[in-house]
């Protein structure tokens, strides 16, 4: 049999599951909906012979008792009717899946939601209008750390990452997700290259609620936020203090650890968790999709071209401090195309392994921006004359980080991977001007 | 120091090591050893005899084993000036000195308006005072850098930490011409001023009776170990410990308070104590690179032990 014939046969076979699965779904729908349907039609029934044989009554003592019977056959019904709903938002697919992140993990159940977050707390999702006794229910079955009702209208972020991540999907979906925000712990730390933020604590919408690791408290409290999402560092004692007070002061908040992911679309697909509280993760999983594809298309484009050996670091008095192994940068310079030279190292090394691995460094990306960092290759070497050894300062392939690059490179993780890839490779990607690297003259 | 050339986060064999000493600087081994190893061999000398030298000085001036730069706040206020150069950008203008230039002279200022207000303090309620001055200033100025850590960009911050963290491993010949062309006299200075103050051993007021003028005495060695401290701090960053256990372990290995001796032989252990802390932090965990200050601790503190022990022993 011809290779076309069987490719042919399997496409066929494939197509043959697909339908098959999405007749059953949608049989299960049309069967769920016939059934409630029925179950409401005879509880309709059922209802108005209760209330004609409450109207014929004649000495009405059972009133009480039948009306007490009615309420709990329409609260009956509206549970049915709740679930009804989640069964057709699953249907037409605002279900979002969770495919490489590893530090939080999202769940559906009917009406409800059920969230991991960066700490492994259980987060549970219900729709603001759900009833006490449905509330109940869920919270009995799921026994969370939290309970949100969704979508939350006044929230108050820790980051500027997170800040950048809905004003992506703002700028996507025109969602004024933003405009839910209520506060950011700030704490005037560092400049905003987000547009319109700035702005947005000028006139008063947004309040500073000080620094992440010791927040204002009490203007924490005064904003009554229905959502506070913090970031947590392990051992750091400030952020356990955090949690802490939180907790005391029974401030809901959720744990967005987006910083610990290993890879790059794991750590963009953050932004699920951030758009679920919104009630908006499937345009978040539209986001998401789109930037895989552009992440994995660069990839490929890259894959046959031949590894370029790629230094990122820094350096203080001849201390050189590089991306750890297996970390997020790791994954990034893979994708582009790029060999890590540092994968063997710990954050914290000597000059002399530089020095050493000198002559095989194609490209070096020099982890500061133009405002901390070295103007030039001329300052660069007048800060740390032994970068002299290093081939690629030598050839002048030495890239800083744009002064945006930590606030807004994650929330557009796709141009990223096409600039690192485009500097490694540049006969691949012509005409391509990297957006969050500057190259030292 | 013959063995600390043998020693880094990269592996080159002794023989190799020899072949290249002192003149090869074109391949790749030869640049490590002579364009890396050597002027940082030298510079955890000379920082070291700085450190132990100050501390010395100080501990014959005040009569309290306790006594060193960092106690007395001067490395405090160092810090707080070289902080305001690079965190704010007030900056103190001396000729660029390899790079360096604005962070030594903040440095040096911070020391030297320290050193003026611990003399002042002193002149009129004389050298003990000048301890718990020292330690109240050390504290004012330690806020200070905290206030400058709070209002400046974070990203700023985080390069500020790590400039301060002291390492030897910044060190090039440039860097230790610069440092040296200051310490070395003031090495010297220190050394004319051991026989100076020599009657101090038995006490100011004993010291005044030999007829010795001892605010002189005040001002010279305060001003000789600000120095010594700051080029310290501003070239290489803090470096604790050894100004308080160099001279310790003088003391005791010479058993006697000799001025005169006491502060050359702190030259020596300072010098010798810090290079041994920079070897182990090279390579006790290689390529990882131990903060020196962790490592001057866990070598100084245990043969400060040993030393006191034994001399309890023999007492």
């Amino acid at each position: 049999m011809k290779l076309s014939n069987i490719i042919n046969i399997a496409v066929l076979l494939v197509l043959a599951v697909s339908i098959y699965i999405l007749y059953t779904s949608i049989a299960d729908v049309r069967s769920s909906i016939s059934l409630l349907t029925a179950k409401v039609e005879d509880e309709i029934a059922e209802l108005r012979a209760d209330l004609a044989r409450i109207n014929s009554s004649v000495l009405g003592s059972d009133i009480e008792d039948r009306l007490t019977d009615v309420e709990s056959k329409i609260e009956g019904l509206r549970r049915e009717l709740g679930e009804l709903g989640g069964l057709i938002r699953g249907a037409l697919g605002q279900r979002v899946a969770v495919k490489y992140a590893a530090g939080f993990s999202l769940a559906y159940d009917g009406p409800v939601k059920v969230v991991v977050d960066g700490e492994n707390r259980t987060v549970l999702l219900v729709p603001r209008d759900m009833g006490e006794d449905d509330l109940a229910f869920y919270v009995g079955k799921y026994s969370p750390d939290l309970v949100v009702r969704t979508p939350v209208e006044r929230v108050v972020l820790f980051s500027a990452t997170q800040v950048a991540l809905l004003a992506r999907l703002d700028e996507e979906y025109r969602l004024g997700l933003l405009d839910r925000v209520v506060g950011v712990a700030w704490g005037k730390a560092y400049r905003w290259y987000i547009p319109g933020v700035e702005e947005r604590f000028s006139d008063g919408r947004w309040t500073d609620v000080g620094y992440a690791s010791n927040p204002n408290y009490e203007l924490l409290l005064k904003l009554r936020p229905d959502l506070v999402v913090i970031y947590t560092v392990p051992g750091y004692e400030a952020s356990e203090k955090l949690v802490q007070r939180l907790e005391e002061l029974g401030v809901p908040y959720v744990v967005d650890n987006e910083w610990r992911e290993d890879t790059v679309l794991g750590r963009f697909e953050w932004v699920k968790f951030l758009a679920v509280f919104f009630g908006v993760e499937d345009r978040a999983g539209r986001l998401f999709d789109m930037v895989e594809r552009a992440v994995l298309s660069y990839a490929a484009k890259v894959a046959d071209a031949g590894p370029v050996n790629v230094a990122w670091f820094s350096i203080y008095r001849g201390t050189v401090y590089a991306a750890p192994p297996g970390s997020y940068v790791h994954d990034l310079i893979r994708l582009a195309g790029g060999r890590y030279l540092y994968g063997d190292v710990p954050y914290v090394s000597g000059i002399e392994l530089v020095v050493k691995r000198g002559n095989d460094t194609d490209v070096l990306v020099y982890a500061s921006s133009p405002e901390f960092g070295p103007s030039s290759i001329g300052d660069l070497l007048s800060s740390e004359p032994r970068l002299g050894e290093v081939r690629a300062v030598r050839e002048g392939r030495v890239y800083l980080f744009s002064s945006d690059y930590f606030q807004l490179g994650y929330a557009y993780t796709e141009l990223l991977v096409r600039d690192l890839a485009a500097i490694l490779h540049p006969s691949l990607f012509q005409g391509v001007e990297p957006r969050f690297f500057v190259r030292l003259e | 120091m013959f063995a600390s050339l043998f020693l880094g986060t990269v592996h080159i064999p002794p023989g190799k090591v020899l072949a290249v000493l002192g003149w090869d600087f074109q391949s790749v081994d030869g640049y490590i050893v002579n364009g890396i190893r050597l002027p940082r061999v030298l510079g955890a000398l000379v920082g070291g005899a700085a450190l132990a030298v100050a501390g010395a000085l100080y501990q014959i001036l005040l009569r309290n084993p306790l006594a060193d730069p960092y106690v007395l706040g001067i490395a405090n206020a160092a810090i707080f000036f070289y902080g305001l150069a690079f965190l704010v950008g007030i900056q103190v203008g001396l000729p660029a000195l390899a790079g360096q230039g604005i962070y030594v002279s903040s440095s040096v200022l911070g020391a030297a308006i320290v050193s003026a207000l611990l003399l002042a303090l002193s002149a009129r309620y004389g050298a003990l005072y000048v301890l718990l001055f020292g330690v109240a200033l050390g504290f004012v100025f330690g806020a200070g850098t905290q206030i400058l850590i709070a209002l400046a960009d974070v990203m700023k911050v985080g390069a500020f930490v790590l400039a301060t963290l002291g390492t030897f491993s910044g060190v090039t010949w440039d860097r230790l011409l610069a440092m040296s062309v200051v310490c070395l006299p003031a090495l010297a200075a220190a050394l004319a001023l051991s026989l100076y103050i020599s009657p101090y051993v038995l006490g100011e007021e004993h010291a005044a009776v030999t007829g010795l003028d001892v605010r002189a005495a005040r001002v010279l060695v305060v001003a000789v170990a600000s120095v010594l401290t700051a080029m310290v701090i501003a070239y290489v960053g803090v470096v604790g410990f050894v100004g308080l256990v160099g001279p310790h372990i003088s003391r005791l290995l010479l058993g006697t308070e000799s001025p005169q001796r006491l502060v050359p032989t702190s030259a020596l252990t300072g010098g010798m104590v810090t290079l041994a802390a920079d070897d182990m932090a090279r390579s006790l965990l290689p390529p990882l690179e131990l903060p020196i200050t962790a490592v001057t601790s866990l070598v100084g503190v245990p043969v400060l032990i040993w030393l006191l022990t034994r001399r309890h022993v023999q007492g």
